[in-house]
């Protein structure tokens, strides 16, 4: 419903703001802000008039400070709506007017009034417009008094601001610019910018889940940092000794910014690998060092070319790092650890274990991160059981039921086995005892069809773990079907139960159809062995199954031939 | 998406932050927190809806002078509510309520509150 069916129109309540002394100005600025807050669509209200935005502005330098706020909230919801370019705005005040007396209140004495105006939604397109040169913001800034160095040295007070809030709405500022760098270089002392950012790293301002209304100011201050070192990297340099301190820091995300600016300065030559080292190296022995991506350990590795003493460690550090599970990265983290490594191992003159070597061999042609190429594929050839322990604690995740796809997935472990069924063998092996899970006994299933006779040799155990009373699961039936070519013996007792789970049982989850396909595909595979358990009325499907009738899609029980063998339908639609 | 709620609470005078903060932002809530600035605490996160922040607030009101939470709850085109609470003569409970029938900025309903009651805002 408009609102100007249920209450006084916007130009009423500012009307009666002016109109009001200003010791009761109070009460009527703080209902025209909250009018104003409720409607903000311009479907929902009228935008103010010429005369109204008028009427309002000299109230942005009321004495009293809750007058101030209320009416900024009024005049930055205009500006925005002008900024939009709303159809329905009935002002022709031009935004940049609006932003200008917004803006001087950007150092207001109370707090809240300063809060008020460093709302990002509001204020970024002036300081895209400003800093940025953005085209698609319709800011005119000739039109805006404010010029650059002031707004920079404005937005730099507040990042040091005593109020947390307001600290964290001028990071998101930051943020939201394309190059907060640019700041920085408008500012009037740009040294002094960097001082207040570099001390910025260290405040403790936190727990922020939205970018976009407010973040930490440390990680907007990094940011800038690391963004600066490709305009005025000696702007810097004086302070990349304090920087690097947090690389032993408890702050992850830090630790990684402060290793990708010094990256930053080596690249373009402003300092050489010993400026850093020794920090570096503290990091790693922290445990804490940021490996993360392909530069990061690069950088790792270049560190310890100049230092021999720790290449060991490195070496160790890399090598546990290409067979760890980063499955819930984004990122092929072990692809990359592998190409460091393998350039370690070349470029240095120290000897190494045969892995290594390996690693060196196999990486020296090709990056096996740019090839997409899991490390552990081309080591299984001649480091089985090095392979074997890093598959055996990658797919340990499996059991937890939560997660399957990732770097452990049915397609690595196929691609060890084709290189060399030893590396597979052991891991099988172990994962069998877990295939009460059911991502487990997934796994199993996908690659007995890639690998039927590595995964026959443990079905007799996996008939030891799973429980065998009727449905039995697909994945089971799809091992039993797989591997039953092999000659694998399969229990009278569990054919009978098999065959049970052809038939519709119970209430039991979807997916039924496609556990009857594959029971029946067990029997069929059993049948072709001339298993004597196999009951004659499975004969309708097998001949389905060489006429190319049954799929993986099709329900047996579905079938015209099955019905006339007297398998009972499917009575109820839930079964299906 | 999610509710995404920010709330602040103003301790009273003496109250310890620690039961206050185990209740807002402990396993049990989808809520970070605390940050703390002076007698402010801060929260954030995807808990909701409205009633669940209300009830959690209820939970350590004896604790709390004053709070502010603002939610935009989940679903269509959403919706955003702010309320100020107060421990008055009657309890701890509602003063004022805005409501917005759309998702929309949370630091706008902070400042009406800021400069209404000179509470500090979440976000």
């Amino acid at each position: 419903m408009p609102p100007s069916d249920d209450g006084p129109s916007l130009e009423t309540l500012a009307a009666r703001v002016a109109e009001t002394p200003p010791a009761d100005r109070r009460g009527p600025a703080l209902e025209l802000a909250k009018r104003r807050l409720e409607t903000v669509l311009p479907s929902q209200s009228t935008a103010l008039t010429d005369d109204t935005i008028d009427r309002l502005l000299p109230h942005l330098d009321d004495p009293d400070p809750a007058v101030r706020s209320a009416v900024l909230l009024v005049l930055r919801n205009a500006m925005y709506l002008q900024l939009q370019g709303t159809e329905t705005a009935l002002s022709e005040y031009p935004p940049e007017a609006l932003a200008d007396r917004l803006l001087e209140r950007i150092d207001d004495e109370h707090w809240a009034v300063r809060q008020a105006v460093l709302v990002p939604r509001y204020l970024h397109p002036i300081l895209a417009a400003t800093f940025e040169d953005d085209a698609d913001v319709d800011v005119d800034t000739d039109a805006l008094s404010a010029s650059a160095s002031w707004l920079a040295d404005r937005l730099f007070q507040r990042l040091v601001d005593p109020v947390p809030v307001i600290r964290k709405r001028t990071s998101a500022l930051f943020f939201e610019l394309e190059d907060a760098s640019t700041v920085v270089l408008a500012h009037p002392d740009p040294d002094r910018a960097v001082t207040t950012l570099v001390e910025t790293l260290t405040d403790p301002a936190d727990t922020v889940f939205n970018r976009g209304d407010a973040c930490e100011p440390r990680n907007a201050a990094i940011e800038t940092l690391v963004e600066l070192v490709a305009h005025r990297p000696g702007l810097i340099l004086p302070h990349l000794e304090t920087m690097l301190t947090h690389l032993t820091g408890d702050n992850g995300y830090l630790r990684f910014q402060i290793v990708k600016l010094s990256i930053g300065l080596l690249e373009q030559g402003e300092i050489g690998c010993e400026a850093i080292a020794d920090d570096v190296i503290d990091a790693l022995e922290h445990g804490c060092y940021p490996l993360r991506t392909a530069e990061t350990m690069q950088l790792l590795v270049s560190v310890a070319l100049t230092r021999p003493d720790v290449i060991d460690d490195v070496a160790s550090t890399l090598r546990s790092e290409l067979a760890a599970n980063d499955s819930r990265r984004s990122y092929a983290q072990h692809a990359a650890a592998a190409d460091a490594l393998g350039r370690l191992v070349r470029e240095s003159e120290q000897s190494f274990g045969s892995v290594e070597e390996t690693v060196a061999e196999r990486t020296g042609d090709q990056s096996l991160f740019d090839a997409g190429i899991d490390p552990l594929v081309p080591l299984a050839e001649d480091h089985p059981a090095f392979v074997a322990d890093a598959l055996t604690n990658g797919y340990e995740a499996l059991r937890e039921e939560d997660m399957y796809d990732g770097r452990f997935d049915k397609e690595l472990l196929v691609s060890v086995a084709d290189r060399n069924p030893a590396a597979a063998e052991p891991v099988l092996a172990d994962l069998v005892d877990g295939a009460n899970v059911h991502n487990v006994r997934r796994l199993l299933a996908n690659v007995s069809e890639a690998h039927p006779t590595l995964v026959a040799e443990i079905v007799p155990d996996l008939l030891e773990t799973v429980e065998t009373t009727p449905p039995i699961p697909r994945t089971v039936c799809q091992v039993l079907a797989t591997t039953a070519e092999i000659g694998v013996r399969i229990p009278d007792e569990l054919v009978a139960a098999v065959t049970e789970s052809v038939g519709p049982i119970g209430n039991t989850p979807a997916y039924n159809g496609n556990r009857r396909y594959w029971a029946v595909r067990a029997l069929v595979t059993l049948s072709e062995r001339n298993h004597d358990a196999v009951p004659e009325r499975i004969e309708p499907f097998v001949e389905a199954y060489r006429d190319g009738q049954l799929d993986d899609v099709v329900d047996p029980l579905e079938l015209p031939a099955a019905r006339e063998a007297g398998w009972e339908p499917v009575a109820d639609a839930s079964e299906r | 998406m999610g509710h995404r709620s920010y709330v602040a609470v103003e301790l009273a005078e003496g109250a310890d932050p620690d039961p206050v903060v185990d209740a807002l932002a402990g396993d049990d809530t989808r809520l970070s927190g605390a940050d703390r600035y002076d007698d402010v605490l801060t929260f954030s996160g995807m808990e909701g809806p409205v009633s669940t922040l209300d009830r959690l607030l209820t939970t350590v009101d004896d604790a709390l002078e004053r709070a502010v939470l603002v939610i935009n709850h989940d679903g269509g085109r959403g919706e955003m509510i702010g309320r100020y609470y107060e421990n008055g003569a009657d309890g701890f409970g509602a003063v004022e309520e805005l409501r917005t029938d759309f998702r929309w900025e949370p630091g706008a309903y902070f400042d009406y509150f800021a400069a209404k009651y000179g509470i500090h805002a979440a976000v």
